[in-house]
């Protein structure tokens, strides 16, 4: 049995995003026999969901366009969650 | 089955956008070479800028004319290879085509020119001419009021004025159909100098020139080519030249005062004193010739002369000697008898010698002779005959001998 796993590459930590500009949220998956179905993406602040930035977003992406909303609060504490739905082949 | 795993990335920062805002220029005309100093704000970043300049609206980076600059200006000089009309100025944040911005509004780029103000109130200006007759004006400073200009032309003739610091004038005035040119000048109005040409009738010219207070140069009119002119020096005395008819000029030249000419050889001395013989003319003169022979000068023996006569005191040797008076001489005619008085050393009242010589008519001259015998430093020879006859009263010549 296989298991998949994610890991954010981008935003890195320590980043500095402004607001209205448009970024890049990328990640990438591990796992063996896995069929990924779907992504969601979030943005976390102090550990607790601010907004959901896409959901679903295909299987097949690694990477998302966001750009950061003028309606945020400036802080550093702000985190990229990235959760996915997978499939282990056959089962 | 389907399974969900999640992932969360390290702690980034959201902030405020980068912005970057184009201070200057924001609009103007430049010239080719000419220093635009170019400014910008950066806000909510570090990083350095870059600086384009495009023909229009678009944003591109195919003009730039610096990248990856620091600070917050850059003094940029025009490039003669720019010209336009609508050209903006970019800022960028460096590699960061998402934070831009640019001139208000369009700047003009022109070919390069030199425009001189005047650091004074000087002015040197071409009115706006209404034909291909060009005129000038200049106005020195305006403080003085100094203008040299030129009046509109009515024909090719160009009339000029001059007008010097305050009240001066040099001015043609408008010339007339033909040829002729009419100047006036007036030097200071306040001292009455003028030179002027008067209205000219033909082709000649006329000038009058009035030297300040009461001097005057002028000519005259007139209507030939025969100039008259008259000087009048600034006190009493005069040049001038007479009217004249042909073109012979003629001058006359009166002193400022009336000065008798009766300048003699020095040594000479006279029968008469100004004032006592005034029906003596100019040939009635004595003098004492040879040591002290007194003469009437009178070639002819013809003149007449009045009741009183006098010689004036005479001198026959040094004031140290007392010269002797040994005979007074007479040839004459008159019809009336001749006192011959003689006074001597100062005394005009009483006469240290008195002797009358008789009527003598006819046209022959009479010779009377007497001794005197007296001596005198100095003395004079006093004449009188009647109040009524005198006018056919001759002295051909009067002789006093005297010893020195």
């Amino acid at each position: 049995m296989s298991h998949g796993g994610i890991t954010v590459t981008s935003p890195s930590t320590g980043a500095t995003w402004y607001k209205d500009v448009s970024y890049t949220i990328s990640w990438s998956v591990s796992g063996g026999l896995i069929t990924w179905n779907n992504f969601g993406i979030y943005l976390l602040k102090n550990g607790a969901t601010e907004a959901t930035i896409a959901y679903p977003v295909s299987g097949a992406s690694r990477s998302y366009s966001y750009t950061p909303s003028n309606s945020l609060d400036t802080a550093s504490d702000y985190q990229i969650q990235i959760v996915g739905n997978y499939d282990e082949v056959g089962n | 089955m389907a399974f969900n795993v999640s992932a969360v990335s390290g702690n980034f920062t959201i902030a405020d956008a980068s912005s970057v805002t184009l201070d200057s220029p924001n609009s103007g005309s430049y010239a080719h070479n000419q220093s635009i100093t170019i400014s910008w704000t950066k806000s909510n970043f570090t990083e350095n800028i870059d600086l384009y300049w495009t023909a229009g609206t678009t944003f591109a980076t195919t003009n730039n004319i610096l990248v990856n600059q620091s600070g917050s200006s850059f003094s940029w000089n025009v490039p003669s290879s720019l010209s336009g009309t609508s050209i903006y100025i970019w800022v960028r944040k460096t590699s960061d085509s998402t934070v831009t911005d640019r001139s208000n509004s369009s700047i003009s780029i022109t070919s390069a020119s030199f425009t001189q103000t005047p650091t004074d109130t000087a002015n040197l200006s071409e009115d706006t001419p209404t034909s291909s007759t060009t005129r000038w004006k200049f106005v020195e400073t305006a403080s003085d009021s100094a203008n040299i200009s030129e009046s509109t032309p009515t024909s090719s003739t160009k009339p000029w004025k001059y007008v010097v610091g305050d009240d001066a004038n040099i001015s043609e005035s408008t010339p007339t159909a033909d040829t002729s040119h009419q100047w006036k000048f007036q030097e200071e109005p306040g001292d009455n100098a003028n030179i002027s040409e008067d209205t000219p009738t033909s082709a000649l010219k006329l000038w009058k020139h009035i030297v300040p207070d009461t001097a005057n140069l002028s000519e005259d009119s007139l209507g030939e080519s025969q100039k008259l002119w008259k000087h009048i020096i600034p006190d009493t005395a005069n040049v001038s030249e007479d009217s004249i008819s042909t073109a012979q000029k003629l001058w006359k030249h009166i002193i400022s005062e009336t000065i008798a000419i009766t300048e003699e050889e020095p040594g000479d001395l006279y029968l008469s004193e100004p004032g006592d013989f005034s029906a003596f003319t100019e040939d009635f003169s004595a003098q004492v010739l040879k040591g002290l022979e007194l003469h009437k000068f009178d070639p002819s023996g013809t003149e007449s002369f009045g009741i009183l006569r006098k010689s004036g005191w005479l001198k026959a040797s040094d004031l140290n000697n007392n010269s002797i008076l040994r005979d007074i001489s007479l040839r004459y005619s008159s019809e009336d008898p001749i006192t011959v008085n003689i006074y001597a050393d100062g005394d005009e009242v009483n006469p240290v010698f008195t002797k009358t010589a008789p009527s003598q008519t006819g046209e022959e001259l009479f010779n009377k002779s007497y001794r005197v015998g007296r001596r005198a430093k100095y003395f004079m020879v006093e004449l009188l005959t009647g109040a009524t006859a005198n006018y056919n009263t001759t002295i051909a010549s009067l002789e006093v001998k005297v010893d020195g």
